[in-house]
């Protein structure tokens, strides 16, 4: 890494990582350059807290500001390199003169500057896309291209899932008891004709079009993918998430109670635990969205109707427990990884620093008392843990690429 | 009772000619077949005699490091490892514990400590490597030992089955003693390291201080050469650096002992000798690459201007760097073109998956050696070596459907900003 001190001083900016919105802590980026392990990507914005006005040009686009060369700017924000609290901010044209990002990265953030709408802030379902688009192209290696290849095929297989998920609820839900026969013996086609049937019944009885309620549904189905419906619930990304968060509170839980001279990882037992309750704390967030879901698909008229006039409405709900879960999954993964080294200890100190902080604004979409996610994050905070370990760049590029490789 | 020659240790008896007609054939068994006899001797409920036949493989067997089953006594002795010497090199005044003597002083504590059986069952069926199971038990173990060996009796058929004199065992296992006293605390200090921190200095020095009041009370001699074994385990365990070497000198100035002082010298020498005798370029490159950084780190902490630089080392020192550097070159050259350059020419749709990893592997390693090279004798050679690659991996005459593999290698070996043309892509490198 070149010196960072003088003319480079200016691309960089330190803030203390107290985003007020997810959009303001940006999105857990799976970078395999050594420099930005653990990095996020967020839009440029001119909202407090962004880089600068430096290269900003014009009128913000939606809130969303373009550089100089008029291409959208995108920021990348750096957990401090030693461990210790507060992010580095730089725009992601200016990170070449850091370090020299991968092509694997060059690619994933050429996705979103070129091929994602400027207008619309960056998701880590967009972030997802962009890793894999990256990944598909073998620049990460092969391993995370086939890695890349088998999700996108899960993928596919989830939706067909999720779909008759959804097609076999309705009919339970709008058929008369008794129909003949149940929806789970029927032949895709014929849960497709009944299926069909059922929206036409739905937009007449509404006084909806056919087309706007079939458009809703499948709206519908395609934002579910993620996080499932009824059998197809297990197979979907964001519970298995979930389910290794879970795996990973039930393993560190018992680190942090090594009391000292049992073990010579008791200095990190202070780690351990506050990352088993900052898992704990985010797999119980994540769930009262679902729930939320749950509820509301259990009518799924009633819901296809409201979308009539919040189209977004369960799309906002899905995004929740992604935003939640965010940056979790690489955490879990390093864990994983390392537990098969048995370097544990390294492991515990990176992760910590990469915790995700919980923005502000989670407050207002659960109900949370105000200042509840600030005292969150000032328990589980890394206080000077340094993370400098002897790992070269080229080792750190190589265990990033491991977890592309690893990538759900 | 026969005593053995004076000033050397001597290896047990061994009569059966047919495990000397095994040593031999030994000696040009493949690493793979190697691996297969530990595991088989390993696994025997008897192991007698066939415990001969590993000492005669015990130099492979420090580079191979096959996964070995976690047994108490090498759980116990494990922190000894880098001053445990083969028979035949260790000498009385030397800085080590000879090998033969561990088998009959482990067999010793598990007689004699009520303890040992619980915390054999413990580790049984587990691997050495598996530091996670084995750290809990490696604990009590150190403990149960350090407070052993400060009292134990010389076994009655200690010279009969280690060849070494009566006195040697008071010498031998006041020093384990004092040093297993120390282990957790090493072991402390090098995971500390291993996370990237500093040489912790001030714990350096209070772990030789404690040491060396121990010592005190330790028979003429012994107590020295335990400061000095304590300064070789700590040389082998962290980053041999300008500020540990210092920090040893340092501690053992600090107690004007003498004994002590010339001891920790002595520990260099040790360092230095382990260097001549073992260094190696052959076998796996990224073993070759870290031990040659260890090589480099040492080197140049010797060569620094400073308390620590002995002016007598100089000459040894310099003549151990010409002959890194010129293995490292050689080594980094050769792999470079037939284990990189020519496989990469080659790739085509048939590649496969394998392959390709184990090149990027490789490429990784030798940037790894590339890397210490450079520290040993500079620059120039790597980077030529490395631009004649660079013609090579990006000639278009390769195959396109390898065309990102090849810019993988190219990113590996040189860095992204030259691969990205490859596969176009471009970034502004500022």
């Amino acid at each position: 890494m070149p010196n960072t001190s003088s003319a480079n001083s200016k691309l960089l900016k330190f803030q203390p990582n107290t985003p007020r919105s997810f959009l303001e802590r940006g999105v857990a980026a799976p970078f395999t350059t050594a420099l930005l392990s653990g990095a996020r990507l967020r839009r440029l914005t001119r909202i407090a807290g962004s880089l600068n006005d430096r290269e900003v040009k014009g009128e913000p686009l939606q809130g969303f500001a373009t550089l100089e060369n008029g291409r959208p700017g995108i920021e990348v924000v750096v957990p401090n390199p030693s461990g210790a609290r507060g992010v580095y901010v730089m725009l992601w044209s200016d990170v070449g003169a850091l370090c020299r990002p991968t092509m694997h990265d060059v690619a994933m953030c050429e996705h979103l500057v070129a091929r994602t709408n400027p207008m619309l802030p960056l998701t880590p379902l967009m972030v997802r896309k962009a890793a894999r688009d990256a990944a598909l192209r073998g620049l990460a290696g092969r391993l995370a291209a086939q890695a890349a290849r088998t999700a996108v095929e899960q993928e596919a297989l989830q939706a067909v899932a999720t779909r008759r998920a959804l097609f076999a609820a309705l009919l339970k839900q709008t058929e008369a008891p008794g129909t003949s026969p149940p929806a789970h013996l029927l032949s895709e086609a014929e849960l497709e004709a009944r299926g069909k049937a059922a929206l036409e019944m739905i937009a007449q009885r509404h006084g909806r079009k056919v087309q706007d309620i079939t458009g809703h549904f499948a709206a519908m189905a395609e934002v579910l993918v993620d996080i499932g419906f009824g059998e197809a619930k297990g197979s979907a990304r964001l519970p298995g998430v979930l389910s290794a968060m879970a795996m990973l509170r039930n393993e560190l839980l018992p680190l942090g109670k090594v009391s000292k001279g049992e073990s010579f990882i008791e200095a990190s037992g202070a780690s351990a635990l506050q990352i088993a309750t900052a898992a704990d704390a985010a797999i119980s967030m994540a769930v009262k969205p679902l729930a939320m879901i749950d509820l509301r698909l259990r009518s799924i008229e009633t819901l296809l109707d409201e979308m009539m006039t919040e189209p977004r409405l369960i799309q906002d709900l899905v995004e929740q427990p992604d935003w939640i879960a965010d940056g979790w999954a690489r955490i879990c993964d390093i864990w994983t990884l390392a537990v098969g080294q048995g370097s544990h200890a390294q492991a515990l100190a990176e992760i910590h620093a990469l915790v995700p902080v919980l923005p502000d604004e989670l407050e207002g979409w659960l109900g949370l008392a105000a200042g509840s996610t600030a005292e969150i994050n000032s328990r589980n905070a890394p206080v000077g843990t340094v993370w400098r370990a002897e790992v070269s760049n080229q080792d750190r590029v190589a265990r990033n690429e491991h977890l592309r490789a690893m990538a759900r | 009772m026969a005593q053995p020659e004076e000033g050397r240790g001597a290896t047990p008896a061994m009569a059966q000619t047919g495990i000397k007609e095994l040593r031999r054939d030994l000696a040009d068994a493949r690493d793979e077949q190697i691996v297969q006899i530990v595991s088989l001797v390993d696994a025997m409920a008897v192991r007698g005699s066939a415990d001969a036949l590993l000492d005669a493989l015990r130099p492979r067997l420090m580079v191979l490091r096959p996964p070995r089953p976690a047994t108490l006594g090498r759980l116990l002795f494990q922190p000894l490892d880098p001053v445990i010497l083969l028979p035949q090199r260790w000498r009385r005044d030397s800085l080590g514990v000879p090998r033969t003597a561990l088998g009959p002083l482990g067999a010793q504590f598990s007689q004699s400590v009520g303890a040992a059986a619980e915390l054999s069952r413990a580790i049984q069926g587990q691997s050495l490597t598996d530091r996670a199971v084995v750290v809990g038990v490696a604990v009590p173990l150190w403990r149960h030992g350090a407070a052993f060996f400060a009292t134990s009796d010389m076994p009655e058929d200690w010279t009969k089955l280690t060849g070494l004199a009566g006195a040697d065992y008071v010498t031998i296992a006041r020093s384990i003693s004092v040093l297993l006293g120390e282990a957790f605390e090493v072991e402390a200090i090098s995971q500390h390291v291993s996370l990237g921190n500093q040489v912790p200095i001030a714990q350096i020095k209070a772990c030789i201080g404690r040491v060396a009041d121990a010592a005190l009370s330790l028979p003429p001699g012994t107590g020295a050469r335990a400061v000095g074994m304590l300064a070789v385990i700590l040389l082998a365990r962290l980053p041999p650096s300008v500020e540990l070497i210092g920090a040893i000198s340092d501690a053992v100035s600090a107690r004007n002992d003498r004994g002590a002082i010339q001891a920790s010298e002595q520990a260099i020498d040790f360092a230095l000798d382990a260097i001549e005798s073992d260094m190696k370029f052959v076998g796996d490159v990224s073993e070759v690459a870290a031990e040659q950084l260890r090589v480099a780190m040492l080197l140049d902490a010797l060569e620094t201007p400073g308390p620590t630089l002995r002016p007598s080392l100089k000459p040894r020192a310099e003549k151990l760097r010409r002959q890194a550097d010129t293995a490292c070159r050689a080594r980094f050259e050769t792999d470079l073109v037939e284990r990189i350059v020519r496989p990469a020419e080659a790739l085509g749709p048939d590649t496969t998956d394998e392959q390709v990893q184990s090149l990027e592997h490789l490429a990784r390693d030798l940037r790894r050696l590339e890397t210490t090279g450079r520290r040993l004798g500079g620059a120039e050679h790597y980077e030529r070596c490395l631009r004649k690659a660079m013609e090579s991996l990006t000639a278009p005459s390769g195959d396109a459907s390898c065309l990102v593999d090849r810019a993988r290698l190219v990113e590996i070996l040189l860095g992204s900003d030259r691969a990205m043309a490859l596969v176009g892509l471009s970034y502004p490198m500022k």
